[in-house]
């Protein structure tokens, strides 16, 4: 008795799961000029991407909402049904304050049973469609973003600030003029985009390029946007290059097979910026590859572009010489870099050889086609102009020849 | 004097050859212009409105452009390759290619398809966004807005309350 209850319980909570109400509307925004006294129609798709008896009813709400007229308020959508079209009708007043206005279409299905499981589904869900109406500013105004892109592959830094004209005259000289900070607060480099016009209701991007040619780190760019006789300020935060730490050296001195090896692991900080708590482990694995040492240094604080010595002990007693593979991880924060090495253990010397470190050369392909087709195309050219050449020269000899001929 | 004629009418049509090719390389019109084959766009149509990833067939291209201005200023730049699909953010785009020569300037619209899928768990519902927009979701619980919610594209949160409503995330 109590097993059957238990699959009991087992089915309908499977049924409960399964159960699945959906519904969607598309586009989700629609974004129109004022336009005084207008009317316009904009067409929106319900959609039943389950394929379900769905009851649906439709709400406007928003500032706009006595604005806006519906052709249907509540219907019901068969499983066969799956998608459904609907107009909304604006009737824009006389008077809008400036900015974005809004009306909301709400869409809600009612909650029902499910098709499949003939679960219910006691909530209801919904989705919303957003009218908006851009209401020109009196006069000049700009609306504008500010964003940084990259360092791309040529290390290149990309400003773009798209701008959109809101006022209801054009904005005839706009341009941005970006001042680059590093973490210290100070200027490390200037640039300014070209002047552009952008009329009335229009988007256009200023766009400029840096080469960012300074040390990795974070930096901020403070845009000022001058259009006409007005200024705007915008700024973001970038970051060039990794924060990370390299690995220059790694050497021991004065070493006797048997006693502690002073492992002395020269780090650098390529971050523009301090680099708290790193700290280097270190593991030398054994012929079978079983790691026979693992060490690990103090923790060290590394200033901006320097390099610091950090040490690790290995007391060799008990080590015979040979090769032993190892490795080296350079940890602070979330970052760890691992390195591998090879230690030539000797009597006296314990001789560090980096490995695994391929440099290979970058070897972007993308042209390559194009490169071959343009070389056979100016051989093709330059045959044709010999060939060209060569019959002319035939031509004029024969035409000396005539001339000759008829003298 | 003949002489001089010859080498007169010569070197004209050989100028004349020249700037011919010349001519042919750099301002002819059309996709296939003399020895220059230009990007042969397939699809997407121009014009195309869709709420889903976009299907790139392009022939002789290397690149492809796209960005959300004409003058392509801060283009997403993407190597051509057959079966190219391109998921893109709900917006209006221009794209191009690019291989010996520039394509034709076309463009593409993004609609935002506003989805919520709801399915009932032991802990309360699953409120999963099945549309291609990042979405606002408002939860309510008798009448009452309890708690605003966002949710991206693909992703689900289990969710209390008795009514879920999404809409665009601003």
């Amino acid at each position: 008795m109590n097993n059957l209850r238990a699959i009991y319980f087992v089915l309908l909570a499977i049924l409960l799961a399964s159960s699945v109400s959906a519904i969607g509307i598309t586009p989700g925004g629609t974004t129109i000029d004022f336009e005084a006294g207008t009317t316009k129609e904009i067409d929106f798709t319900i959609i039943n991407s389950e394929g379900q008896n769905m009851e649906i009813i439709i709400l406007v709400q928003g500032e706009l909402n006595q604005s806006v007229s519906l052709s249907e308020v509540s219907f019901v959508m068969g499983p066969e049904e799956k998608e459904k079209k609907v107009r909304a009708t604006i009737t824009l007043p006389a008077r809008l304050e400036p900015g974005t206005r809004e009306a909301e279409i709400v869409v809600i299905q009612l909650p029902t049973k499910s098709e499949t499981s003939g679960a219910f589904v006691g909530a209801a869900v919904g989705v919303t469609k957003k009218i908006r109406v851009n209401v020109p500013y009196p006069g000049k105004y700009a609306e504008a973003d500010f964003s940084v892109i990259g360092p791309d592959s040529s290390g290149e830094v990309h400003f773009v600030l798209p701008v959109i004209s809101r006022g209801e005259m054009n904005l005839a000289r706009v341009r941005a003029d970006i001042e680059i900070y590093n973490s210290f607060g100070e200027v490390v480099d200037r640039v300014s985009t070209a002047q552009i016009e952008v009329p009335s209701g229009q988007r256009k991007e200023l766009a400029v390029k840096w080469g960012a040619d300074v040390t990795a780190g974070n930096y901020r760019a403070v845009a000022t946007l001058v259009y006409d006789e007005e200024t705007r300020k915008l700024e973001k935060q970038f970051a060039v290059g990794q924060r990370r730490l390299e690995l220059k050296e790694v050497r021991v001195n004065d070493f006797s097979l048997g006693e502690i090896a002073k492992f002395e692991i020269m780090v650098e900080n390529s971050w523009g910026e301090l680099i708290r708590d790193a700290f280097a482990e270190m593991s030398i694995y054994g012929a079978n590859g079983q790691a026979i040492a693992e060490l690990k240094s103090p923790n060290y604080d590394l200033p901006p572009l320097e390099n610091k010595l950090m040490t690790i002990f290995w007391d060799t007693a008990g080590i015979k010489k040979g090769v032993y593979g190892s490795s080296i991880v350079l940890n602070f924060g979330e970052y760890s870099e691992q390195h591998e090495l090879e230690l030539e253990v000797s009597d006296s010397s314990i001789n560090v050889i980096g490995a695994g470190y391929v440099i290979s050369a970058d070897s972007s392909g993308g042209g390559g086609m194009s490169s071959g087709l343009v070389t056979i195309l100016v051989t093709a050219i330059v045959v044709l102009l010999l060939v060209n050449l060569l019959w002319f020269i035939y031509f004029r000899k024969k035409f000396s020849e005539k001339t000759k001929k008829r003298n | 004097m003949e002489r001089k004629m010859i080498y007169l009418i010569d070197a004209a049509l050989l100028v004349g050859t020249i700037l011919a090719i010349s001519g042919i390389m750099f301002y002819g019109g059309g996709e296939i212009t003399g020895l220059i084959v230009g990007p042969t766009l397939n699809e997407p149509s121009d014009g195309l409105v869709t709420t889903r990833a976009v299907l790139f067939s392009i022939e002789n291209a290397d690149v492809i452009f796209i960005d959300d201005n004409a003058e392509f200023t801060s283009p997403e730049i993407m190597n051509v390759h057959d079966g190219l699909e391109v998921v893109l953010e709900p917006g209006l785009y221009y794209w191009k290619a690019t291989g010996l020569r520039d394509s034709e300037i076309r463009t593409l619209t993004i609609e935002s398809r506003v989805e919520l899928r709801l399915r009932e768990t032991d802990e309360g519902y699953e409120v999963i966004n099945g549309g291609n927009a990042r979405l606002n979701v408002d939860v309510y619980e008798n009448g009452v807005l309890k708690d605003k919610v966002v949710i991206d594209v693909d992703e689900g949160k289990i969710l209390e309350g008795d009514r879920f409503i999404g809409g665009e995330y601003e």
